[in-house]
């Protein structure tokens, strides 16, 4: 069970309260499982800002609604735990990172890919602290603290990494000191505090960030901007049977025609979902031929 | 207000113990909240190290600082932490920042010795020592709680939380302000029941106090004094003073019946003379009227010279008569001009020495608000006094004359002096300095002039003895005044 951090409270008794009360709440989703066999299980990763419990209730809510049955969402702390669920079988469908779906894509298939700011894209954003002194790319951060959200991130973690990996080098010898944060969020949190000197993360987790907190935000600084990749994409296992799979890819994509979907949409920050366009993710399929073949990934223990 | 009043004293001295204990409770009050709450912070610490441990051993041994800092991080949800705050910092097992709350002081990797403060010792005490208990370190500013990190019996880390000192000082100061609100709510009414109190007991000899002041200057007989009864020491020294009053007023009564007993005595002395004063006109009439029958048997009408001369020997009586009259009466009434020429007159009945003179000035032209009786007592008891210790050829001289505010009488005369060793004990009872006197007379004097308010002195040499009396005339009242008015009318 992954805690959110903005309400991860210092003390331990504060800490135990809320993890029984999500502890709770988990065991209500968990319960609809077994009674409601037809209940379509939906895993969701840090590619948005998972945190806000009231919105995901809402959003389920309106899916089982325009399904006609009922929705569970599985939250997990690493994006491999979901892809793994995925592949085990014990989730149907899940909103994921680009990189995950190229690595699986085999037992996956695109189900419908979000639209940002007027395209199904995004960037790898390379941030630094505010106080640091300006710089315009990642390869000036050398020796610097480096976080990383999740190894299975491209724009937060694929992406620098092949960054370094085309200038010859590693994170290990280029960086001081690299971690994962878990979650972009995580990461421009452990940047704005100084905990890490600089970090990659998803553009659009960043500008949502900007939204809700505007005040960490301020904390950071872009210096480096990705070419565009393919927005993180909802995938569903590739023997879900269509009809689970195109209920569920409709009200996606109708999602922005009625006036309840608008509104969780505006709530996510995001236009809609568009129908799935492989190869929108070339480019990463590119990049992680690229560096599968070298030693250059840290595989997350 | 007089402080050194016991009105005062006592409720003052009552608050003052109010106070005093208040603040010495207080104070040890507050040192051991001081120390609790470092005891209290200690103990905190030392469980949140406990609780900690577990979380920073996983982070430590998979390398992830991410989990680390959100172990250690201040709380960002809601309001910010109260500045300073605590510090908590984790090192790894070669002693170098693996995560810390204030990642900008401690960044990550920096090494323990390169770091202001103790932490290289701490780190390689803590390093060698295998020590269950944390170990506590006062360092500059801050209260360190370290304890190493075990994993699996290997050590494989450090963890430090600083409580910055100022903080202790902060919350103490809070319960100070808090503490010493409810005391001084608490204090109020105490205070109040102190100050009421301490005024309920020094009341009953602030009452006796003013009694006694009472007694001196008021008159005695119609002094009324409600004073306290109680069983303590004021009730028993009250009883104490209506027993003394008592004995006064007894004293003062057994006074006045000696001042009347004197007075009387006084004109018995005199009825001789006064006796002779008389007995000389009536035989010297008795005479002219024999002597006038003897040769005039036929005539109807008496002569003008006898009968002027009856005439004046009649006069001479009645004045004798209504002076000593006046004397023998005693009646409360305000000093004339004439009481003066009648204490001459009574004194003229007296036999001088040959050659002998009184010589009498009064200075009083009107009435003066003070009591006759007393002042022709004086008057006459000094001038007896003095006719008697002049031999022939002598002078007695008295001199009666307003003052300024006071009535002045001077009685000199250059008789035999009053030896020195006698002026001490001269106005003591029963001090006579002459042959058949009750050695009173002057005892009596003076308690008349003490009575008035006034003075007399004396002084005596080979030349002259003076007695010389002031007596303050009272401002007339407003009642004094009418009753002269209707006097005269």
């Amino acid at each position: 069970m992954r805690l959110p951090t903005r309400h991860r409270p210092a003390s331990p008794a504060r800490r135990r309260l809320l993890r029984a009360g999500l502890a709770l709440l988990a065991g209500g989703m968990a319960k609809g499982l077994p009674a409601a066999p037809e209940a379509l299980r939906f895993g969701l990763t840090p590619v948005i800002l998972d945190d806000q419990i009231g919105f995901l209730n809402d959003w389920r809510d309106w899916l089982a609604s325009q399904l006609g049955r009922p929705v569970t969402f599985v939250q997990r702390l690493k994006y491999r735990d979901i892809t793994e669920a995925m592949l085990r079988e014990e989730l149907d469908m899940a909103w994921v990172c680009g990189l995950p779906y190229v690595q699986t894509r085999p037992f996956m298939s695109l189900v419908a890919i979000p639209c940002y700011r007027g395209t199904p894209t995004y960037h790898s954003l390379i941030i630094t602290r505010r106080d640091l002194p300006p710089v315009d790319s990642l390869l000036a951060l050398r020796g610097r603290i480096f976080a990383f959200s999740d190894p299975d991130s491209n724009s937060g973690y694929l992406y620098p990494t092949w960054r370094l990996h085309r200038a010859h080098t590693t994170p290990q010898a280029f960086f001081g000191k690299v971690f994962f944060t878990w979650a972009h969020r995580n990461t421009i949190d452990a940047v704005a505090a100084g905990l890490a000197d600089a970090g990659a993360v998803d553009s659009y987790i960043y500008e949502e960030y900007r939204r809700h907190h505007p005040d960490v935000v301020a904390g950071t600084r872009v210096v480096e901007r990705s070419p565009a990749f393919g927005f993180p994409p909802v995938v569903a296992r590739d023997d879900l049977p269509a009809e689970d799979r195109a209920p569920f890819q409709q009200a996606l994509l109708n999602m922005e025609h009625t006036p309840a979907g608008k509104a969780l949409l505006s709530r996510l920050g995001l236009d809609g979902f568009v129908p799935p366009r492989r190869e929108l993710f070339a480019d990463i399929a590119a990049m992680w031929t690229e560096m599968s073949g070298s030693d250059g990934l840290q595989r997350a223990t | 207000m007089r402080l050194s009043s016991y009105r005062y004293r006592i409720p003052l001295s009552l608050v003052g113990c109010v106070l005093l204990t208040a603040a010495v409770l207080g104070g040890a009050l507050a040192w051991e909240t001081y120390r609790n709450l470092i005891a209290d912070r200690i103990a905190e610490g030392e469980r949140m190290l406990q609780s900690m441990a577990p979380v920073l051993i996983q982070a430590l041994k998979h390398d992830d600082v991410w989990l680390a800092w959100t172990a250690l991080r201040e709380p960002v949800n809601g309001h910010p932490p109260p500045r300073p705050y605590r510090l908590a910092v984790a090192l790894d097992r070669f002693g170098h920042v693996f995560a810390s709350s204030r990642p900008r002081d401690f960044r990550v990797g920096t090494a323990a010795a390169d770091l202001p403060g103790p932490w290289g010792r701490l780190f390689t005490q803590l390093r060698e020592d295998h020590l269950a208990r944390p170990v506590r370190l006062r360092d500059g500013a801050y209260l360190y709680l370290a304890s190493a990190l075990h994993s699996e019996g290997d050590f494989s880390g450090l963890l430090v939380i600083g409580y910055p000192v100022a903080g202790f000082w902060a919350r103490f100061r809070e319960i100070l302000w808090q503490g010493g609100g409810v005391l001084l709510a608490l204090l109020a009414p105490i205070t109040l029941v102190g100050w009421y109190w301490g005024r309920r007991m020094a009341s009953p000899l602030v009452h006796l106090s003013h009694c006694m002041v009472k007694a001196r200057t008021e008159n005695l007989e119609s002094l009324h004094c409600q004073l306290p009864a109680g069983r303590d020491e004021i009730g028993e020294l009250a009883r104490r003073f209506q027993q003394l009053l008592a004995g006064l007023r007894e004293k003062q009564l057994l006074e006045q019946k000696m001042f009347a007993q004197e007075r009387m005595a006084a004109i018995g002395r005199l009825a001789a003379s006064v006796a002779h004063e008389i007995n000389n006109p009536v035989g010297g009439m008795l005479v002219a009227l024999d002597t006038w029958r003897h040769h005039n048997r036929e005539r109807q009408d008496p002569p003008e010279r006898l009968l002027s001369l009856l005439e004046r020997g009649l006069h001479q009586i009645a004045d004798t008569v209504s002076a000593l009259l006046v004397e023998s009466r005693g009646a409360q009434r305000d000093l004339t001009p004439q009481d003066i020429d009648d204490v001459a007159t009574l004194l003229k009945a007296q036999r001088l020495p040959a050659g002998a003179h009184l010589h009498w000035h009064n200075g009083l032209h009107r009435p003066l608000p003070l009591p006759a009786t007393p002042v022709r007592q004086i008057l006459l008891n000094l001038a007896s006094n003095a006719l008697q210790a002049i031999g022939p050829g002598q002078n007695v001289t008295v001199r009666v004359r307003p003052e300024g505010g006071r009535l002045r009488l001077q009685v000199a005369d250059d008789g035999e002096p009053i030896p020195a060793a006698a002026l001490d004990t001269l106005f003591e009872p029963f001090q006579s300095h002459r042959p058949g006197g009750t050695g009173l007379g002057l005892w009596i004097t003076y308690q008349l002039v003490q009575q008035l308010g006034g003075q007399i002195e004396v002084r005596s040499d080979a030349e002259r003895t003076v007695f010389d009396i002031t007596l303050p005339i009272p401002a007339p009242t407003a009642r004094d005044t009418e009753e002269r008015h209707a006097d005269t009318a």
